[in-house]
């Protein structure tokens, strides 16, 4: 696992898996669709159900991807792992489209249910700031120019975000939401129809592969951007005349 | 209960994840593309210096 960190080994990994990958997600999306729309219509929210297939993998997706950030943040701050920062980086923006998704399907499948597009219940509030987290951290990336003090300060954020996590799990409990409470992860067991219940879990884990299959590609762009930058400096600290390739690339020499 | 009306929602609700999923991935594709062809001409260049 720790020879992962090497990124010549990363990258000849992620080109032998991602075909691999990307083939098993497409596999589970055409298999979760199906499912999703072959399920029976729910006999309280009718075919708006269908609409859950889609937010609850997506709003689990959020608060996943804001774990394996914090564990990442700490691989930057605590061991320095070398692709620590690059995959808390690359899966930023993953998190922002994920819950993206989660807030407007959710808002979707609100106006018909209960009347209203949004209000400001304690989960929707609590994951609109996960969205807001997500996107701070991305502008905090481009604005610091310096790539290690940039991992640190995104690192800190990230850890300082992370108590937003048990406020989202929590709110439908702490607080009188108009959210529902948690129906599948429950000590009791789900509360879901087996035939609502299928879908809903082959989409949670077809959400999972896109989000390991984008998240793999992703750390291997960080890893050839910092190559990029890594061949720049050495242009410009040797003066080479490398100055039109660098102009291409977008660098400044 | 009439549910035509809200196949409008399921509609806009799928196209939505359709294209925030649809732009995840080639943004990811174009920054690999731009990634490699900034590193190749850098590589290039690199060489061709070395050669002189």
């Amino acid at each position: 696992m720790w020879n992962l960190a090497n990124p010549t080994i990363f990258l000849a990994l992620a080109q032998r898996t991602l075909p691999w990958l990307a083939a098993a997600t497409a596999a589970l999306f055409t298999l979760g669709l199906w499912l999703a729309f072959a399920a029976p219509p729910d006999y309280q929210q009718g075919e708006t159900v269908r609409i859950m297939y889609l937010h609850v993998p997506a709003a689990w997706m959020s608060t996943f991807i804001y774990g394996v950030m914090a564990l990442a943040a700490l691989g930057t701050l605590v061991w320095r792992h070398p692709l620590a920062d690059a995959a808390q980086k690359a899966a930023a923006p993953l998190g922002a489209g994920f819950t993206f998704i989660c807030l407007t399907t959710g808002s979707l499948w609100g106006k018909p249910m209960w009347g209203t597009y949004w209000v400001w219940d304690a989960r929707l509030t609590s994951v609109l700031v996960l969205f807001i987290l997500y996107l701070g951290l991305i502008a905090l990336w481009r604005t610091i120019e310096d790539a290690g003090r940039a991992a640190r300060a995104a690192a800190i954020l990230t850890l300082v975000g992370c108590v937003n996590l048990p406020i989202i799990k929590f709110s439908v409990d702490w607080w009188n939401t108009l959210h529902q409470p948690a129906s599948v992860f429950r000590l009791d067991g789900p509360t879901i129809a087996p035939e609502l219940l299928w879908p809903l879990l082959v989409m949670s884990l077809a959400f999972t592969l896109l989000f390991i299959t984008l998240h793999v590609m992703a750390i291997r762009n960080e890893i050839l951007r910092r190559r990029v930058a890594r061949l720049t400096m050495i242009a410009a600290a040797s003066g080479d005349g490398l100055s039109p390739a660098l102009a291409t690339a977008g660098m400044r020499p | 209960m009439s549910d035509a009306p809200h196949w409008g929602f399921v509609a806009a609700a799928y196209a939505v994840a359709a294209a925030t999923i649809l732009a995840m991935i080639v943004g990811v594709l174009a920054d690999f593309r731009f990634q490699s062809a900034a590193l190749r001409r850098l590589e290039d260049a690199h060489r061709s210096g070395d050669g002189s």
